[in-house]
């Protein structure tokens, strides 16, 4: 089936759209680009701005199209950028059996006509692939736009400063109150003190305030005090590690501000870069109180010999609605991932994948008798960290009355009960990874003497 | 040292949970400080502290299940999991055991991460009572039945090893049942009753004759007198004569005169309820011998339809008919074009696999196939190249697919969404069964036909299909 510039251009909701949609066509930036057996539909992944890749399925008859990435405009650039791709070298994808993520689109689709309202606007392919000049820069603007940048950040650090301090003061207050008072209004006291927070541009913090009722009610009640204290005790290390604002590190910035862009890490040359084969987990959507979804992707290295993990991290507005997984447990394939800068990097971006068409074991790790050690010393360099992936030697899944538990050789770890399958609890789990939040474990997957158990399977 | 900290932040945690103000300067972990930033500074040390030198304590008795079974068949390869999960979102058993009954035909079981059977197996493929009995706590390894682990063993597994006991030897099985039977539950007594039908003889009638008069369930009642009734024993006469009180013979025919048996036309409620209720309770036989005429001659002469009534003497013909007169009159049924796969479910206990085939064979290319539920009941799934032949060719999928291209055809003039017409929603439980029951390469036929009439390649309706087609495996 081909396609046509022209319906590109009248499938295209307005000029600015084709213009960013045809930035996108690099084969660097598609490592997956497939054609239905029967040529009818096109799909692929595309590395955008986001940690996770977008998703992205066109079908040629009509030119519907369905996008993972949160834009509102329809078809989005990286549709669009899809169309361009095919209309231009249709050889270059690979004819595959049409994913579930894709059939499952086709079964809930309305059947719409994809053409955009005319606007009046002339749209243009040709004018969109145009390298426009860039204007030269005013060195006198230039000067005036950095002095207006240190000034907006001054103001920021100054806010953000004042902000911890309240937050510190808070805190003071909950001690001085009574911490079985906050816990009768952990959720109304905790969103209070973040909203101040946002007003103080901490934003990032704001939000993970906002997350300890859910991380502390979870709980059973005997745990709750002690993972309460511990989440506030960290509150007060981060705000002193920020002290004034002017030298913060920049672990804790992010906690507090929020990670830097795409293009910033990547222009930073002292992030860690590891290439190699890796393993999807699990990707986790978690809803926050400020109307974000935080996606989290979980990576497992597979090259080394000592475990690797990274996490792909996202968020898009919960107005958008549920926005399709770009991964699905259990995918593996080449990358190379570029780590935020941290004293234990975890949190990257993908900076290039390749697809892998076989699939390999998990790497055969030492076994250490402290299973938590790896916790432990990640806690001294960031004492700040909530949670981190862990590596379990073998062992099984053991219950007492509701809760259930991981029992190995040399320890045994209470479990995160919901979603635990019945027939998981009777298989030999030959090694394991979970988050542990250093009070209770949540399973991500196992490698069993039933094959793999990924939890979100 | 340890035991010293733990013990002055455990003091540290009640003051904090209690409130109030407290002086920690003398505190190590306050370094100094006083009033709130020393709090804030023992918070701070707390908030490693347990996470850092303490380590989760085991419970005492941790319970730990049973290892799962080792699975008798190779486990579905890893690729086809997703697909699997995907179909067996369905709530509907029949699915259930429409595909996992495939896949075992096709030499593969179902990952037990992916889905455990049902506690009542009945209806699956017997490969998955181990996992039946795990999932319900009970002990798995292989027993031969007998008095002392009658009680022991999993309904299914109970059922299967009866079965296999009476083929051996028929006077064991049956002082078995005799013994414990009464123990069980009705729809299990049931079950085990069937099983008699192999090797049926007058041995049996003591028994047989006390179930059909003294068990709790009029099921299992019922089912003793159609055995009974094969064995040639005569019970109640005075229902037998009632029933035959509601019917008249009459002659039809203008060339070829034939007699004609039915149910008096103006019958009311309560004597239609009455009917119904003898054509429960009343053997064949009986009702030959009340209307004065062989079971051949009645079986010859009573009319077919396709009414409750007709249904229900059915029924009482496929439970308790002499089996010459039962296929006279299911050789009436398939003639008069009143046969389906329903009916034929009731009498495959007495046909050899090969008669069963052979007769669904000509029920496919002359019935109405709409609920393929009955005819996978009847045949089990993966029916072979014949029979998918068969259905492939059949009046009612060649009309399904001119029906299917007529809706799809509304889509393209915009006329609404083709997924909410009516015809397409059952077509699509149509193709669901019809790809349980095919061979892979039918299933690829049949894929084919749904595209040439316009159904997308990636559309749901086709994913058991290629389900079908991607399993690996024989293929008859």
């Amino acid at each position: 089936m081909s396609l046509g510039t022209s319906s590109i251009e009248n499938a295209a909701p307005d000029q600015a759209s084709l213009k960013a949609a045809s930035k996108l066509v690099s084969p660097a930036k598609w490592p997956e680009r497939f054609i239905s057996g029967d040529g009818g539909l096109i799909f692929g992944a595309c590395q955008g701005s986001g940690a996770n890749p977008y998703r992205v399925v066109v079908d040629l008859s009509d030119l519907g199209a369905k996008c993972s990435c949160p834009s509102r405009k329809f078809p989005c650039k990286h549709a669009l950028a899809l169309m361009l791709q095919y209309s231009g070298g249709p050889a270059d994808f690979v004819q595959a059996d049409v994913p579930a993520w894709v059939a499952d689109w086709l079964g809930r689709r309305r059947k719409t006509t994809t053409v955009a309202p005319s606007s009046g606007e002339k749209k243009s392919i040709a004018a969109a692939q145009m390298i426009e000049p860039e204007a030269p820069v005013d060195p006198k603007v230039a000067a005036r736009n950095a002095a207006a940048a240190a000034k907006r950040a001054a103001a920021t650090r100054a806010a953000i400063t004042d902000g911890l301090a309240e937050m510190e003061a808070w805190i003071a207050d909950q001690l001085r109150a009574g911490l079985s008072e906050l816990l009768a209004d952990l959720t109304g006291r905790c969103r209070r003190i973040a909203s101040r927070l946002v007003d103080a541009k901490a934003g990032t913090l704001a939000g993970r305030i906002d997350g300890i009722p859910a991380r502390v009610l979870a709980l059973p009640q005997r745990d709750r005090p002690d993972v309460l204290i511990s989440e506030l005790g960290k509150l007060v290390i981060i705000a002193r590690d920020w002290g004034n604002g002017t030298s913060p590190t920049p672990v804790v910035r992010r906690v507090i501000m929020g990670a830097e862009k795409r293009e910033v890490l990547l222009e930073n040359n002292d992030a860690l870069r590891h290439s190699g084969l890796w393993e999807v987990l699990v990707s986790r959507d978690e809803t926050r109180r400020d109307g974000l979804i935080a996606r989290s992707t979980w990576l497992l290295g597979l090259d080394d010999s000592s475990p690797r993990f990274a996490v792909l991290q996202d968020f898009f507005p919960a107005t958008m609605g549920k926005q399709g997984a770009a991964f699905t447990a259990g995918q593996q394939f080449k990358a190379e991932l570029i780590f935020y800068p941290a004293p234990t990097p975890l949190r990257a971006q993908i900076v290039e994948r390749r697809v892998v068409d076989e699939h390999h074991p998990w790497p055969i790790t030492p076994q250490n008798r402290d299973i938590l050690r790896g916790f432990t010393e990640a806690l001294i360099h960031e004492p700040w960290i909530t949670e981190l992936p862990i590596f379990l030697p073998s062992g099984r899944l053991g219950k007492k009355e509701d809760a259930h538990y991981w029992t190995g050789t040399d320890a045994t770890l209470p479990l995160v009960s919901g979603g635990i399958s019945d027939s998981v609890m009777g298989a030999e789990l030959r090694q394991s990874v979970v988050l542990w939040n250093g009070s209770v474990a949540d399973l991500l997957a196992s490698d069993t003497n039933f094959g793999r158990y990924y939890s979100d399977a | 040292m340890l035991e010293d900290t733990l013990s002055r932040l455990e003091a540290a945690k009640l003051r904090w949970m209690t409130g109030g103000e407290a002086d920690v300067r003398s505190d190590p972990f306050a370094s100094g400080a006083q009033g709130v930033e020393a709090q804030l500074r023992l918070l701070a040390q707390a908030a490693l502290f347990r996470q850092t030198c303490l380590r989760p304590s085991a419970p005492s008795k941790l319970t730990m299940v049973e290892p799962l079974p080792a699975p008798p068949l190779p486990l579905l390869s890893t690729h086809l999991r997703p697909a699997f999960r995907h179909i067996m979102q369905q709530q509907d058993r029949s699915i259930w055991q429409g595909l996992t009954g495939l896949m075992a035909a096709r030499g593969v079981m179902a990952h037990p991460f992916d889905w455990l059977p049902p506690q009542d197996t009945n209806g699956y493929a017997d490969i998955y009572i181990p996992y039946a009995k795990w999932k319900a706590g009970l002990d798995n390894h292989e027993m031969e039945l007998t008095a002392e682990t009658w009680q022991d063993m999993y309904p299914a597994e109970r059922r299967n090893a009866f079965a296999d006991l009476r083929a051996k030897d028929t006077t064991a099985a049956r002082a078995m049942i005799e013994a414990y039977g009464s123990t069980l539950s009705a729809d299990e007594r049931l079950g085990l009753i069937d099983c008699l039908a192999q090797g049926l003889g007058a041995d049996d009638i003591p028994y047989l004759t006390e179930v059909s008069t003294k068990d709790r369930s009029a099921k299992v009642k019922a089912r003793a007198a159609g055995f009974l009734a094969r064995l040639g024993v005569a019970s109640d006469r005075d229902e037998a004569k009632e029933l035959a009180a509601f019917m008249e013979k009459s002659t039809k025919g203008i060339i070829r005169r034939r007699k004609e048996i039915a149910l008096r036309r103006k019958l009311n409620g309560a004597q239609q309820n009455r009917v119904s209720a003898l054509l429960d309770t009343v053997t064949f036989t009986q009702l030959a011998a009340a209307l004065d005429i062989t079971p051949d001659a009645l079986a010859d002469s009573y009319v077919t339809e396709k009414n409750t009534t007709a249904l229900q003497f059915w029924g009482l013909c496929a439970r308790t008919a002499p089996r010459d007169a039962l296929l006279i009159y299911w050789a009436r049924l398939r003639s008069d074009g009143v046969a389906n796969f329903s009916r034929l479910a009731g009498i495959t206990d007495q046909l050899s696999r090969d008669q069963i085939m052979a007769e669904a064979q000509g029920l496919v290319m002359s019935a109405d196939l709409t609920d393929l539920r009955d005819m996978l009941a009847v045949t089990g799934p993966d029916v072979g190249r014949d029979m998918s032949d068969a259905l492939l060719n059949s009046p009612f999928y060649r009309a399904q697919l001119d029906a299917l291209k007529t809706a799809l055809a509304k889509r393209a003039t915009g006329d609404g969404d083709y997924r909410h017409d009516p015809m397409v929603a059952q077509f699509g439980g149509f193709v669901t069964q019809l790809a349980f029951l095919v061979t892979a390469e039918h299933a690829r036929r049949v894929a084919s036909d749904l595209q040439k009439r316009g159904l997308h390649a990636a559309d749901p309706i086709l994913h058991p299909l290629n389900f079908n087609i991607a399993l690996q495996g024989k293929t008859p």
